[in-house]
C-alpha cells in the first residue's frame, strides 16, 4: 500500500515538473493556445468540480459567472482604466457575490431542477447583457491593445505568460480543494451530496454550505472569465455567456470523473486538444468530421467508463494492485 | 513497477498523437501561402462553404491562365514574382471568436501565411484580426461589415466591402426612391436584428440614418440568431404594422422568420433582407416563399449587363461548382486579388511590404465583379473610400438588380403582394 502512494507522489511530482517545463520549448503558437485552453478549463473544471462533485449540484450554467466575471475587468478596464489585475480580483469578488445571491432561490432546488435552472441562468445572464447599453450590448466590449507585459495582463508575442498564469491558478485552486478535501468544509459538502437529508438532520446548514459552494465556485470561475478576456481582448454577450462554455466545463469534469481533484484537469488534458487538433487537423475540409471523432470518443468514455477518466485509472490502480499481492504471495509460497 | 509501464505508455502515445496531429508538413517556397478563415461547421457552415468557393476560384485564376480581362488572369502566378503562386490554407473558425483567433494564429505561425482574408462573421473577426495585428500580417477582409471593425485603428487591417453604416443608408435611400416612384408613404420602418456584434450595429446603423431621412421606427427587434422558434418576435413586428422591415440576419433564422411570416401571414409592403438571404440554402429551402424579398448585397449576376466580365466569371464558376456564383461567393472572391495584386506591387512576399503596398492600393472598377468603383484604401481607417452596395430582388427564383435604378436590370415588383400571391 506505502509503495503505491510512493509511486502516486512521485508521478504526480513528474507531472508537475513537465507542465511546468515543457512548455517552456513549445514555440508554436497553436501548441501555446491549446496549452492555454487546457489549463483554463482545467481551472474551470475544478470550480465546477466544487459544487458539481463535492456537494452535488450539477451546476450547467457556469457560463453566466465567466460572463460576468469578463464583463467586470473589461467594464472597468475600457471605462474607468482601471489595470486588469484589480479587475481580476474585482471580478472574482463581484461574481462570488452574484453566486450567492443567485444562489438563494436556486439552491432551494434539488437534483435535476437545480440543473435546468442554471442553464437558464446562463441563458437569462446573456439576454441581459445583449440588451444593456451600457456594457456596449450585442456589440460588446473591445479592449484596447496595450504595451505587452504583466502589469497590463496583455501579452502578444507568445502565449507561455497566459499559461502560466493560468498554471498559476490552476495551482493555487488545487492546494485550496486539498486543504478542502480535509477540512470540515469539505465532510459537510459530501455529506450534502450522500444525502442531504441526513446531512441536515445532524446539524449541517445545508442551505449556508450550498451557498458557500456556490459563491466558491462562482468566483473562481468569474476570474476565468477576465482570464479570457485578457486573452482574446474582446467581450461580447454570445461569446462570454455562450452555452457551449457551460457544457463544456460540465463535460471536462464529468468526462475526467467529478469528486476528486485530479478528473478535471485529466479532462481537460484530454478533452481539448482532441478538440482543438481534430479541428486543425480536418476542420478546414468542412465536412464536420472533426467534430464526429470528437463527439464519438466521448460516447465511447462514456459508455464503457461511466465514472470518467478516473475510473480508468482507479481501475488500472486496483488491477496492478491485485498483481503486485498475487506476485507477493507466490513469493511467499 | 507495473504502474508505471502503463503511465509511460500512456505518455509515449499522448505524445505521438499529439505530434502526428500537431506536426505540420514543410513544403518548398514557391508558393506564397495566404489563410483564409471561415466557418466551415457549425450554424452558418454552408455560407462559410459558399464563401471558400469564391477564394479558391480567385485563386485558380491567380495562378492559371484564362483569357480574361481580368487582373492575373492572363498570366501564370504573380509576375512581379517570376510567377509566384498563392495557395490558400483554411482554417475553420467554428463561427466562434476564441477558435477564429486561435486557427488564424495557427495559419500565421504554423502554416506561414503572408497574409489573412475571410471571416465573414464580424465578431469572429474581430478576434481574428485581433490575431493577425498582434502578430503584424495583414488583413484583408472583403465580406464582414460592421463599422466597428475599422473604427478600431489597427494597422495591418484593411476592409474591401462597405461597412454597415453606408450600407444602411443605402436601404433607406432605395426606400425614399421607391416611395417617390410609387408617390406613396412609406414611413413606418421595423428593424429586425440578429443580436451579435454584426446584427446589433446594423441596427445602430439603421437608427442613426432613420432620424437624417425623416423615417419613424415603429419597432425595434432583436433576436438570437441560433432561435428555433420566433413566433413572438413575428407577432411583435404584425402588431406594429410596419410599412417596411428591414432584417439582417443569417442564414437559417432567413429561412425560419421567412416560413414564421408566411404561417402568421405578416405581409408588410416591403420586405428587406441581408447577408443570410443570399445564401444558396435559402432559396433552395424556402423555394417560392423567398419571393419578392429585397436582398442587400454587392454583387448580382444582372451586372453582366453593365459588365461583362460578371458573366465571364460565372460561367468558370458554373463548370467548377455547378451553380451561379452567389453573391456570398462574390464577396470573397475579391479579396484574394486585393491580396494578390498588393504582393505583386511589393515584389515580395515580406508581411511589412505587403502592407505598406495594401496602402497604396489603387484598382479600377473593371478590376472587380462587384459594384465599387475601385479599391483605394482611406490611410486612417483602411476602408475601402470607393465601396457602394446593390438592393437585389427575388423575381422568379432569381436574384434581380433592382437597385440603384441606374444599374437595375429589371423594375422591381411593389407593394410586397402577400403570401397568397
Amino acid at each position: 500500500m506505502k509503495d503505491v502512494d510512493r509511486t502516486t507522489k512521485i508521478l504526480l511530482a513528474c507531472g508537475v515538473l513537465a507542465a511546468t517545463i515543457i512548455p517552456l520549448f513549445i514555440k508554436a503558437r497553436f501548441l501555446q493556445h491549446i496549452l492555454v485552453m487546457v489549463v483554463l478549463y482545467a481551472v474551470l473544471g475544478e470550480a465546477w468540480n466544487i459544487i458539481g462533485g463535492y456537494v452535488g449540484l450539477v451546476s450547467i450554467g457556469q457560463a453566466a459567472f465567466f460572463g460576468v466575471g469578463s464583463y467586470v475587468s473589461s467594464y472597468l478596464f475600457v471605462e474607468y482604466g482601471v489595470n486588469p489585475w484589480i479587475g481580476f480580483i474585482a471580478a472574482g469578488l463581484i461574481t462570488a457575490l452574484f453566486g450567492f445571491l443567485v444562489g438563494l432561490p436556486v439552491t432551494r432546488l434539488r437534483g435535476r431542477y437545480f440543473a435546468i435552472a442554471t442553464i437558464a441562468l446562463g441563458q437569462v445572464m446573456k439576454v441581459l447583457f445583449e440588451n444593456w447599453e451600457r456594457v456596449g450590448a450585442a456589440t460588446g466590449l473591445m479592449l484596447p491593445l496595450g504595451k505587452e507585459g504583466l502589469v497590463n495582463f496583455q501579452f502578444h508575442t507568445s502565449k507561455l505568460q497566459y499559461y502560466y498564469i493560468g498554471l498559476v491558478m490552476l495551482g493555487i485552486i488545487i492546494l485550496f480543494m486539498r486543504h478542502m478535501e480535509k477540512s470540515r468544509l469539505g465532510y459537510y459538502f459530501k455529506a450534502i451530496r450522500e444525502n442531504e437529508d441526513v446531512a441536515s438532520a445532524m446539524g449541517i446548514n445545508r442551505t449556508a454550505y450550498k451557498l458557500i459552494a456556490i459563491a466558491i465556485s462562482a468566483g473562481i470561475t468569474g476570474m476565468c472569465g477576465t482570464f479570457l478576456a485578457q486573452y482574446s481582448l474582446y467581450v461580447e454577450p454570445e461569446y462570454m455567456f455562450n452555452h457551449n462554455i457551460s457544457v463544456t466545463i460540465a463535460l471536462i469534469a464529468v468526462f475526467g470523473g467529478t469528486g476528486n481533484i485530479l478528473g478535471p484537469i485529466l479532462g481537460s488534458a484530454i478533452l481539448l486538444p482532441i478538440s482543438e487538433l481534430t479541428r486543425a487537423w480536418m476542420g478546414s475540409t468542412g465536412t464536420g468530421i472533426d467534430m464526429m471523432i470528437y463527439g464519438a470518443f466521448i460516447v465511447l468514455i462514456c459508455v464503457y467508463q461511466p465514472e470518467g477518466l478516473m475510473g480508468v485509472v482507479r481501475n488500472i490502480q486496483a488491477r496492478t494492485k491485485a498483481q503486485v499481492q498475487q506476485a507477493r504471495r507466490g513469493a511467499n509460497v | 513497477m507495473l504502474r508505471k509501464n502503463w503511465l509511460s505508455r500512456l505518455l509515449v502515445a499522448t505524445a505521438l498523437v499529439v505530434l502526428a496531429l500537431g506536426s505540420t508538413i514543410a513544403l518548398a517556397a514557391e508558393t506564397i501561402k495566404i489563410g483564409a478563415v471561415y466557418p466551415l461547421t457549425g450554424a452558418v457552415a454552408t455560407t462559410g462553404a459558399d464563401c471558400r468557393t469564391g477564394v479558391e476560384l480567385a485563386v485558380d485564376i491567380i495562378n492559371g491562365v484564362y483569357d480574361l480581362d481580368f487582373p492575373f488572369a492572363k498570366s501564370e502566378g504573380l509576375p512581379n514574382l517570376g510567377g509566384a503562386k498563392i495557395e490558400v490554407v483554411f482554417g475553420d473558425t467554428r463561427g466562434d471568436p476564441t477558435q477564429g483567433m486561435a486557427e488564424t494564429e495557427r495559419l500565421i505561425t504554423e502554416e506561414g501565411v503572408v497574409a489573412v482574408i475571410g471571416g465573414y462573421q464580424s465578431g469572429v473577426v474581430k478576434t481574428a484580426s485581433m490575431a493577425s495585428e498582434r502578430l503584424q500580417i495583414p488583413y484583408v477582409l472583403s465580406d464582414a461589415t460592421s463599422p466597428a471593425l475599422t473604427e478600431r485603428g489597427f494597422e495591418w487591417f484593411f476592409r474591401v466591402i462597405p461597412h454597415d453604416g453606408i450600407q444602411a443608408k443605402n436601404a433607406l435611400e432605395m426606400v425614399k426612391d421607391i416611395e417617390a416612384k410609387e408617390g406613396t408613404k412609406l414611413s413606418r420602418i421595423a428593424i429586425l436584428w440578429e443580436n451579435t456584434e454584426w446584427g446589433a450595429n446594423v441596427a445602430k446603423a439603421m437608427r442613426d440614418w432613420m432620424d437624417e431621412y425623416g423615417f419613424t421606427m415603429v419597432a425595434d427587434v432583436p433576436y438570437a440568431y441560433r432561435a428555433t422558434d420566433v413566433t413572438s418576435e413575428v407577432l411583435k413586428l404584425k402588431s406594429a404594422n410596419p410599412d417596411v422591415v428591414i432584417h439582417a440576419s443569417y442564414v437559417s433564422d432567413a429561412i425560419l422568420f421567412t416560413q414564421t411570416f408566411k404561417a402568421l401571414d405578416f405581409s408588410p409592403k416591403m420586405l428587406i433582407g441581408m447577408a443570410g438571404y443570399l445564401d444558396p440554402s435559402y432559396l433552395s429551402t424556402v423555394g417560392k416563399d423567398g419571393e419578392y424579398f429585397f436582398v442587400r448585397a454587392v454583387y448580382g449576376l444582372d451586372l453582366a449587363a453593365r459588365k461583362p466580365i460578371v458573366a465571364e466569371i460565372n460561367e468558370l464558376y458554373k463548370q467548377k461548382y455547378g451553380r451561379d456564383m452567389s453573391p456570398n461567393a462574390a464577396r470573397s472572391f475579391s479579396a484574394p486579388f486585393v491580396v494578390a495584386d498588393a504582393i505583386n506591387r511589393a515584389g515580395s512576399a515580406d508581411p511589412a511590404a505587403i502592407r505598406k503596398a495594401l496602402l497604396e492600393t489603387n484598382m479600377a472598377a473593371d478590376d472587380l465583379i462587384s459594384p465599387y468603383e475601385g479599391v483605394r484604401f482611406d490611410p486612417e481607417t483602411h476602408d475601402n473610400v470607393l465601396g457602394k452596395s446593390l438592393y437585389l430582388q427575388i423575381q422568379d427564383g432569381q436574384f434581380r438588380v433592382v437597385w440603384p435604378f441606374d444599374l437595375a436590370a429589371v423594375p422591381y415588383v411593389f407593394p410586397f403582394p402577400g403570401w397568397k400571391k
